[in-house]
């Protein structure tokens, strides 16, 4: 067969996998958020439409799908077309790296996971387009705090992440994943797991970091003026952007693939949602930062701590290797 | 430098308490309920008025003084009393509220001598389709028990002679004109 045709089938079916997985897994997140939401607050949540209430969010996106498209008269169509894709498609590029066993990696890339958090950046672009063609006022004060936050705590995050890449000497997310058979990193790097987490709430716009989408004070943020589909597509974004980077969590610092008894994927899975639920809990207990704490909390906090952190593991490293 | 990892560590504490606290309420049963499948009961809810049930006899305690028509507000209630064939005593033979006009405001209830009124159980879900359902005849349990006092023959009023019509002055050229209706002289 040719080579060129067998390589577009391929890539074309992986697509094809990973977006149905979205499209489920985001149904299935929004349904999980409600459940956790519902919990906390002691009501039962969704319950009428299927068994347990799962099919409501199916129901929810079929009437999202057939609700009219609006289109802003002041907007700049281009711009406002294109910012959904923008801020949804980027995210889709993680899944060519997050490894669910030795041999189950799309791409198992040299870069590995700097690949992902350098593609969802393209995201905050998505989401300032989107609040600029918008032609609202709340949608662009939306985006700019966005775009604020994202200098904030993007480098806290590549710090966290530097010192497991340094405990592993490799940046291929399979290799590093091997490297924790015997311990996890997140006993090896408490510090930087805690960093990490911090950030990649703050990455995916959840509460209490959910500043650009403050629904009490900015109307819906940078999706006040999208409906229907298009606004569908940021709900996506938005739900796989949490469950990528609770994956790339569960890689670095959970041990990824590895435990017991069951098959390698599960575990990931599983450990994925684990981090997902965790993520939820924290957005139904704390209320929402304001742009200035956030700012604070990222310099005056986090960026310190992850300087200490990488400063400890190198001279660590380094005394190890004298030692030797 | 102290200052700043003491703040570190006190904030981290209590963002732990409070994850402590939202994880018990995860744990703890829903307190929703889910109201056509299940309801609570409630104390202390006004419900329609009705009348009590006395304990020997199983009758009601209704004298038909009227002290309760006169009362009423909204004047929702209306009762009807007969001569006993018996002893000549009067007897309540029909007392309806309409529950679409009664505002609930318990003025019957003290006022009655007899204390023979109170309200309902609690019936917080009463909803009707149709009007007529919310005329309420208080008396209708009783004459289902058969009780008593519903079982005492009366002296059916005479039949209300139908008042004559007054004379009509004929108009010339006019037909018969029936009732007072009408037909300025």
């Amino acid at each position: 067969m040719n080579p060129i045709l067998l390589e577009g089938l391929k890539i074309s079916l992986y697509c094809t996998g990973v977006i149905l997985f979205i499209s489920v897994n985001t149904l299935f997140l929004v349904w999980m958020e409600r459940k956790v939401a519902a919990r906390i607050q002691r009501r039962p949540g969704p319950l009428h439409v299927g068994p347990y209430g799962l099919l409501q969010t199916v129901a929810d996106a079929v009437k999202l799908l057939s609700k009219e498209l609006v289109l802003p008269q002041e907007a700049n169509k281009f711009l406002y077309l294109l910012a959904p894709i923008m801020t949804f498609a980027p995210v889709l590029s993680a899944f060519i790296v997050i490894p669910l066993g030795e041999r189950a990696v799309i791409r198992d890339l040299n870069i590995g996971f700097l690949l992902v958090f350098a593609l969802t950046n393209i995201t905050f672009i998505g989401i300032f387009v989107a609040g600029w063609s918008s032609n609202n006022k709340y949608a662009l004060l939306g985006s700019m705090r966005a775009v604020a936050q994202n200098i904030s705590y993007e480098i806290p995050l590549l710090l966290s992440t530097m010192g497991v890449v340094m405990t592993a000497q490799t940046l291929k997310t399979s290799e590093i994943v091997l490297a924790q058979q015997n311990t996890w990193f997140i006993f090896i790097q408490p510090l930087a797991f805690l960093i990490f987490f911090c950030s990649s709430l703050a990455e995916a716009n959840r509460a209490p970091f959910d500043i650009p989408e403050a629904e009490s004070e900015l109307v819906a943020g940078f999706h006040t003026e999208y409906s229907g589909m298009r606004f569908a597509l940021f709900f996506l974004g938005e739900y796989t952007a949490i469950f990528v980077s609770s994956a790339i969590g569960a890689t670095l610092f959970l041990g990824g693939w590895h435990g017991p008894f069951l098959p390698g994927p599960f575990w990931l899975v599983f450990k994925t949602y684990a981090i997902v639920l965790v993520v939820m809990w924290v957005r139904w207990t704390f209320p929402r930062l304001r742009s200035d704490q956030l700012m604070n909390f990222a310099w005056k906090v986090l960026i310190p701590f992850g300087i200490l952190n990488l400063l400890f593991t190198a001279a660590f490293l380094t005394f190890q290797e004298v030692m030797k | 430098m102290i200052q700043y990892l003491k703040a570190i560590f006190t904030g981290a504490a209590g963002l732990l308490s409070g994850m402590a606290i939202t994880m018990r309420y995860f744990f703890m049963k829903p307190v929703t309920v889910i109201y056509p499948k299940e309801r609570i009961v409630m104390k202390r809810f006004k419900g329609p008025i009705a009348f009590v049930k006395e304990e020997k006899s199983g009758d009601h305690l209704c004298i038909s003084c009227n002290a309760c028509i006169k009362v009423c507000p909204s004047r929702c209630m209306s009762l009807v009393a007969k001569k006993s064939a018996v002893d000549g005593k009067r007897i309540l033979t029909d007392f309806k509220v309409d529950y679409m006009l009664c505002s609930l405001c318990s003025l019957c209830i003290d006022v009655c001598p007899t204390d023979a009124l109170k309200h309902d159980d609690p019936r917080y879900d009463m909803v009707s389709r149709n009007q007529r359902d919310l005329i309420m005849d208080l008396l209708q349990p009783f004459r289902d028990a058969k009780t008593p006092l519903t079982q005492i023959a009366v002296v059916e009023d005479a039949p209300k002679t139908v008042p004559a019509p007054s004379p009509v002055v004929p108009s010339a050229g006019g037909g018969s004109a029936s009732g007072g209706q009408g037909n300025p002289a």
